[in-house]
């Protein structure tokens, strides 16, 4: 029986797995293709307005950005392979002692704005999707299209506004994180961007969960259910919530997947040092070296969290669990 | 005291005056057994599930008070307390689903099921609960040890599924039971099984019951009364042995005309081709459980070839293997003479294309979140590989085909009445122009008068088209009305083999003369039957 | 020739967050910045942490993973701050704007040809106790030469072989040709000295600061250099926050997360008057947001269209309506803070309808179309230019302007545009031309070649008599007035805001950066 259960799973896996490292070499090309086709390098971008032609080409050949294209990648990707992320081209320093500090900042930012917003978001989407036409459905969903409807930096700036400006100083306006600490012990720093984060992520889930909530109560055997006399509360905790559990895996998923995005922005907008915050500025000073690894290592993550959706969803349908 | 009571029901769609029931009235006596008859949206289910108490969302009642006992379950004055009906349902009035798969959890396990039911009225001494299921199950046919109630729904063939609500309606004794189309899908044994059961449940229990059923024939046999709904308003209302002589408004006669009307079957010409589909000893497992054995059959172009079983003999699980849904099989099968490969996903895009499944359900084809025409240019696009423009024309050609307009493509399936939805089914298989067409159980779901349509339909099809049909039925009669050819499969084995009409007339194995003999033998052909009706 | 490398390239990286999420943040900028202006006023109370000599913490905008330890490569804002801190120059620009012995106690020319100096050297020490010596400055001279590090690029005019020590306190520098501005070529943190044997992955230097943690990109902390030759600085220990754009910064000073804001847009000055607690210190400078005329370009190579386009330009509108007033009007020619300026010219005024009958007179058919290139190298860089398209468009021409990133702005079509704004200034007149357009400049962008300018300029920078001299730069800024190829509309002037805890402020007017970037002088209570 055990047996029966694990072997689609565990190969499900295993195909997921080699198509995720195929995935990921493809991606590894474009975003190598990408990050080098970008207009401008990192040579004339740290020498700038005063660069001689003979500086720049001796800091490309110092940075070994004149070897062929193909060396250069075929470099990097064995670098990878053995857990070598290269040297940041602007700092010289090893890429991995670059964004150590900085991951763990995204890191606390995306899992406590994640505890919060998964929670939350599927809270409200089911509490809504309850009793459609209800007041707590239309005061929920209103809430939610209405903050869907604003752009995102708008609600930063609104949480800024109310909550740091000059009349409510309750906390921090910007985040610029100490380095020194982890960010955990610098929780004031924290609030903002992870309200915002919270804020901007949460309409979508629950609105998501809502749907598939509501998918479930126009099933046959929640009705069966409710004239068989089965109390309203088993129904949701027992009958329509259990069997959204793969597809609300994989909102959750596009919700990490969207609260890694939003952390870009938010990072910027708060001048809080992350994964993102870096990467933007990356891109722009032609980083090349870091920019493949966030992008990589983004994508990875994604896959991941993908995988373990689609694994959950997986073992929650005894129907897929059992096929052969 | 009578056992539920409606009076001067109106419901009607929201604040519209629009009603779906018209001042109806019935009243329902311990024991008694009613047939409720009528067109799809006559509003029988609507009736049926008024005396739970449950008006489907956006229907609201007008006039009139339902009561079950003394309690009452719908008052067009006063609304009734959520507590009050749950105290009711499933312990005083119960109700068996129309289509049963749907309607049970498919993350519980039957016993779990069973359970639920039993605790949602306090019952939670599993002894007692363990026993009742047993009870329950053996009273409807169903295995009643452990193994069978670890089974999850998805494990359970339709008839067993539709045992299994039926065997949870009866859970705690209540007094009245609302049955919306409780045989539908089932073959003529266990159809017969089920209406015993009625009657044995409702003399021992004493329980009303509400029997809704498009087929006529088949409750003058089971009910003591017949109540036909038309248009929302009760217009018959008589006992069930009279209806032949007494029936008085003209829908209820024309349904006894189409009884009435015997008729020959029609008899098909044999062909002798080369196959189009041939399989050689295929057998079909589940897991280490071979269901279907060492099958051998070929389909010329242009024939159909029934597959006539009972719920449970692995009809379909055949034909699943052959259009490659089910790859676990061993055995050869070859489709234009070339062998193809049992999983759906390693075979040719040619023979993706041409070999197309009809379902039972519809909506297993037709995606809800999408225009049925969409569905259809969909499949156009991936089997053929054409353009957007052409799959749109290929669709309106394949709905005209199927005796739609061209407008219906544009409907969501959920706006389309169940003909209309199995006609739209059956275009979205015929876009990518077939040769071979798998039809399982594409009947059975519809009213009699659209079954005919249907058959009438794939025959005309058939003709025009030289399409090659397995078609899928537990109904030996209706095999007989479209198959050239008929094969018998019992427990997984063939057991009878030749002309269609040889099989029903002549049978020779005893497992197909007691399916012939279990009742079918008075029953017309519909077929020749609805064209006199029209 | 002399030089100071780089200043102007202190804004780039700076920008990258700006530049990479674009108008939308810049946006979320300025909405901010409103959003703030709007909520009002209220009680802000600043107080320092830390006891004693304090920690100082100043937010700019922004560190970045480029930032230099080794001050010759320094080439962003980060690298500029780390020089500063950690090290010493020759020399430096004053309060005044004149240039200041600072590493040296003296700098003074040998003979009348300016061919030969002397330089003798304060009684300074490294950060790990030894003195500093002459041999550590022809230590420093030679490795520039040796690794071809920026400032070998920039001087030109010194001949590393010529470079000896004549005593543990005195360098005597034999030049190449004579260069009367050699002590102005060593007031650029690039030029700072460094120890002999330096190891820039451990920075010794001699300057106000050690280095105590460095998070590229993110915070840089120093630690007060007690035994400073110059007294020890007002902080005992200072930090350095990155902010992603000028608009947080404001918002960080105002609630008390830093003293300083280094990096302020002029514009948003009443966020932070606007708060009590908070005051602006602002002084006028010689940097500029000059837009480079190419002479190799159509139409731009004709120069009766360059002078017209300069008459296109309204300076006054540009320094109340982009700059908030904290400006200062430019004239077309470089540095009014070098005491060889020209201020006779007549200041050039907003003609448009002059500019029309010259471009007319010439036989173009209006409007003239010229294509701009720019991007966000300073906070006021993209109103700048936008400004100008609607300036110019009254005076026939019809402007054409492209926004770029920094890095593709600086990349190989750098050199190419027909017309872009770049940001210079804070050099003396001669490495002004010497950079940029005397006897084919290293960075001459515009291309702007004449005989007799280079001739001026040759005879003027081994001119050691100071009237003479003055007579002769009068001459190279009348040609630049007139036939030049850069308009320089205006002067920026340096905008910092305050906590009013923060004491000791004074004015760099010729140095990149808050006060020069010299948070030495800076205490806090």
């Amino acid at each position: 029986m055990r047996r029966q259960y694990s072997s689609p799973v565990t190969r499900m896996v295993l195909t997921r797995i080699a198509l995720g490292i195929g995935m990921l070499l493809l991606l590894s090309l474009i975003v190598f293709t990408a990050t080098h086709a970008l207009p401008g390098d990192i040579a004339r971008t740290m020498l700038g307005q005063t660069a001689t032609d003979e500086q720049v080409s001796a800091l490309r050949s110092q940075l070994g950005l004149d070897r062929p294209l193909i060396v250069q990648y075929v470099d990097w990707l064995g670098g990878l392979f053995v857990g070598n992320f290269g040297t940041s081209l602007a700092s010289g320093t090893p890429v991995s002692q670059l964004l150590a500090v900085l991951l763990g900042n995204t890191a606390t930012l995306v899992l406590i704005a994640g505890a919060i917003t998964i929670p939350l978001g599927i809270l409200l989407g089911t509490v809504a999707a309850r009793r459609p036409g209800s007041a707590w459905d239309v005061a929920i969903s209103g809430t939610m299209q209405t903050i869907l409807a604003l752009p995102e930096f708008v609600v930063g700036i609104l949480l800024v506004t109310v909550f740091a400006g000059k009349f409510l100083r309750l906390v921090p306006p910007t985040s610029p994180l100490d380095p020194r600490m982890s960010a955990i012990e610098q929780p004031a720093l924290l609030i903002l961007p992870v309200a915002t984060m919270v804020l901007i992520a949460v309409p979508h889930l629950a609105e998501s969960v809502k749907t598939l909530v509501r998918d479930q109560f126009a099933m046959g055997y929640t009705l069966t259910a409710r004239l068989a006399g089965i109390s309203e509360p088993r129904i949701l905790s027992r009958y329509a919530l259990p069997n959204t559990t793969g597809p609300v895996a994989q909102v959750v998923a596009i919700t990490i997947n969207y609260l890694l995005g939003g952390a870009v922005a938010v990072e910027t907008v708060f001048s809080f040092p992350g994964i993102g915050s870096e990467l933007v500025a990356a891109v722009s000073g032609r980083d090349f070296t870091v920019v493949q690894v966030i992008t990589m290592g983004i994508a990875t993550v994604m896959f991941v969290v993908f995988t373990l959706a689609d694994i959950l969803g997986i073992l929650a349908n005894p129907k897929l669990r059992n096929r052969i | 005291m009578s056992t539920a009571q409606i009076s001067n029901l109106s419901i009607g769609i929201g604040v519209s005056d629009t009603l779906i029931i018209d001042d109806a009235s019935l009243s329902i006596e311990p024991g008694e057994i009613i047939g409720l008859v009528g067109e799809t949206g006559s509003g029988k289910s609507t009736i049926g599930l008024s005396l739970l108490g449950y008006l489907s969302p956006g229907l609201s009642p007008k006039d009139g008070v339902v009561r079950v006992g003394e309690e009452e379950t719908i008052n067009a004055e006063a609304s009734i307390g959520p507590a009050q009906l749950r105290a009711l349902r499933g312990k005083v009035v119960s109700y068996v689903p129309q289509d049963p798969g749907p309607s049970l959890n498919p993350r519980f396990r039957l016993e779990r099921t069973f359970l639920e039911h039993m605790r949602a009225h306090n019952e939670h001494d599993e002894l007692v609960v363990v026993e009742r299921r047993r009870k329950l199950f053996e009273a409807v046919g169903l295995p009643t040890d452990t193994e069978f109630a670890k089974r999850f729904p998805h494990e359970l063939s339709g008839g067993q599924q539709q045992r299994v609500a039926i065997a949870l309606a009866f859970a705690h004794s209540p007094s009245l039971v609302v049955m919306d189309e409780p045989t539908t899908g089932l073959d003529a044994a266990t159809k017969n099984l089920v209406v015993a059961l009625i009657h044995d449940l409702a003399r021992t229990h004493n329980a009303g019951i509400i029997f809704i059923s498009h087929d006529l024939e088949l409750l003058i046999r089971a009910t003591n009364r017949l109540v036909v709904l038309y248009h929302g308003r009760i217009v018959e209302n008589i006992a069930s042995a009279s209806v032949e002589s007494a029936a008085k408004h003209p829908y209820t006669q024309r349904l006894v005309r189409s009884l009435t009307h015997t008729t020959a079957l029609t008899p098909i010409a044999e062909t002798e081709t080369t196959p189009v589909l041939a399989t050689r000893e295929l057998s079909v497992s589940y897991g280490k459980k071979e269901v279907v054995q060492s099958v051998s059959l070929a389909i010329a172009p242009g024939e159909t070839l029934g597959i006539v079983g009972e719920s449970g003999s692995g009809k379909t699980t055949l034909a699943r293997a052959i259009a490659g849904l089910h790859p676990q099989h061993t055995g050869t099968m070859t489709f234009a003479g070339d062998i193809v490969n049992p999983a759906v996903a390693r075979r040719t895009a040619e023979q993706r294309q041409k070999i197309q499944y009809v379902f039972q359900n519809p909506w297993s084809a037709l995606n809800p979140r999408r225009t049925v025409g969409a569905s259809a240019a969909l499949a156009a696009r991936r089997l053929l590989g054409v353009t957007r423009s052409e799959a749109q024309e290929r669709t309106i050609a394949a709905f005209q085909a199927v005796g739609l307009r061209s407008d219906h493509a544009d409907a969501f399936p959920q706006r389309l009445s169940g003909g209309q939805r199995q006609r739209a089914a059956l275009a979205r298989a015929l876009v990518s122009e077939p040769t071979l067409l798998i039809c399982d159980e594409v009947t059975s779901s519809l009213d009699l008068t659209v079954q005919a349509e249907i058959v009438d339909l794939l025959r005309s099809l058939q003709e025009s088209r030289k399409l090659a049909m397995l078609f899928i039925t537990h109904d030996l009669n209706l095999a007989a009305s479209i198959a050239h050819r008929s094969l018998v499969l019992y427990q997984g084995e063939v057991v009878e083999e030749g002309p269609s009409r040889q099989v029903l007339t002549a049978p020779s194995h005893p497992y197909t003369i007691g399916l012939v003999a279990h009742g079918n033998a008075g029953r017309a052909s519909f077929l020749e039957s609805d064209r006199s009706v029209s | 020739m002399s030089g100071k490398p780089l200043s102007p390239r202190s804004s780039r990286l700076q920008r990258t967050l700006r530049r990479r999420a674009g108008r939308t943040l810049a946006a979320v900028a300025g909405i901010t910045a409103a959003a703030l202006l709007l909520t009002g006023c209220a009680t802000g109370s600043s107080s320092s942490t830390s006891g004693g000599g304090g920690t100082l913490r100043v937010g700019i905008v922004s560190l970045s993973d480029a930032d230099a330890l080794d001050p010759a490569s320094a080439s962003t804002t980060g690298g500029y701050v780390i020089a500063r801190q950690l090290f010493d120059t020759l020399s430096e620009y004053g309060t005044d704007g004149s240039w200041q012995p600072q590493l040296a106690s003296s700098i003074t020319a040998d003979d009348s040809t300016a061919k030969v100096w002397t330089v003798e050297l304060n009684d300074a020490t490294w950060s790990d106790g030894t003195a500093v010596t002459a041999d550590d400055v022809v230590y420093t001279v030679k490795r520039w030469f040796s690794e071809k590090l920026p400032p070998s690029g920039s001087l030109a005019f010194v001949d590393p072989d010529q470079v000896v020590a004549k005593d543990d306190k005195t360098v005597q520098f034999t030049l190449k040709y004579g260069t009367v501005t050699f002590p102005e070529a060593f007031t650029s943190p690039t030029t700072s000295i460094v120890p002999t044997g330096f190891d820039p992955a451990n920075p010794i230097g001699s300057g106000p600061y050690t280095l105590k943690t460095n998070d590229p990109g993110v915070q840089l902390t120093f630690e007060a250099n007690t035994d400073y030759f110059r007294g020890a600085p007002g902080s005992s220990e200072l930090d350095v926050i990155s902010f992603a754009d000028s608009s947080s910064a404001v918002s960080a000073l105002t609630a008390n997360q830093i003293d300083v804001d280094a990096s302020m847009d002029p514009t948003l000055v009443d966020l932070v008057t606007g708060t009590s607690g908070y005051s602006i210190y602002n002084y006028h400078t010689s940097g500029t947001l000059t837009w480079v005329m190419n002479t190799q370009q159509k139409p731009l190579d004709d120069p009766v269209v360059r002078q017209a386009l300069m008459l296109s330009v309204d300076r006054q509108a540009l320094v109340d309506q982009v700059y908030n007033g904290y400006a200062t009007l430019g004239n077309d020619i470089f540095n009014p803070f070098d005491p060889m300026y020209n201020s006779s010219l007549p200041q050039r005024e907003y003609s448009p309808a002059a500019a029309k009958a010259m471009l007319e007179a010439a036989g173009y058919s209006l409007p003239v179309t010229v294509e701009l290139t720019g991007t966000d190298n300073q906070p006021t860089s993209v109103k700048q230019n936008e400004a100008l398209v609607k300036q110019a468009a009254e005076a026939g021409f019809n402007i054409e302007y492209t926004y770029v990133d920094s890095a593709t702005f600086y990349g190989d079509a750098y050199g190419t545009y027909p017309l872009s704004l770049s940001y210079w200034g804070y050099l003396g007149i001669f490495d002004q031309a010497a950079f940029t357009i005397a006897n084919n400049a290293p960075y001459n962008s515009s291309h702007w070649q004449n005989d007799q300018y280079d001739e001026l300029y040759n005879e003027a920078i081994t001119t050691v008599d100071d009237t003479k001299r003055k007579a002769l730069v009068a001459q190279m800024q009348q040609i630049e007035y007139q036939t030049g190829a850069y308009i320089v509309p205006l002067f920026a002037d340096a905008v910092i805001g305050l906590s009013d805890s923060v004491t000791g402020t004074a004015s760099y007017p010729n140095s990149d950066g808050a006060f020069g970037y010299n948070f030495r002088i800076l205490s806090i209570s």
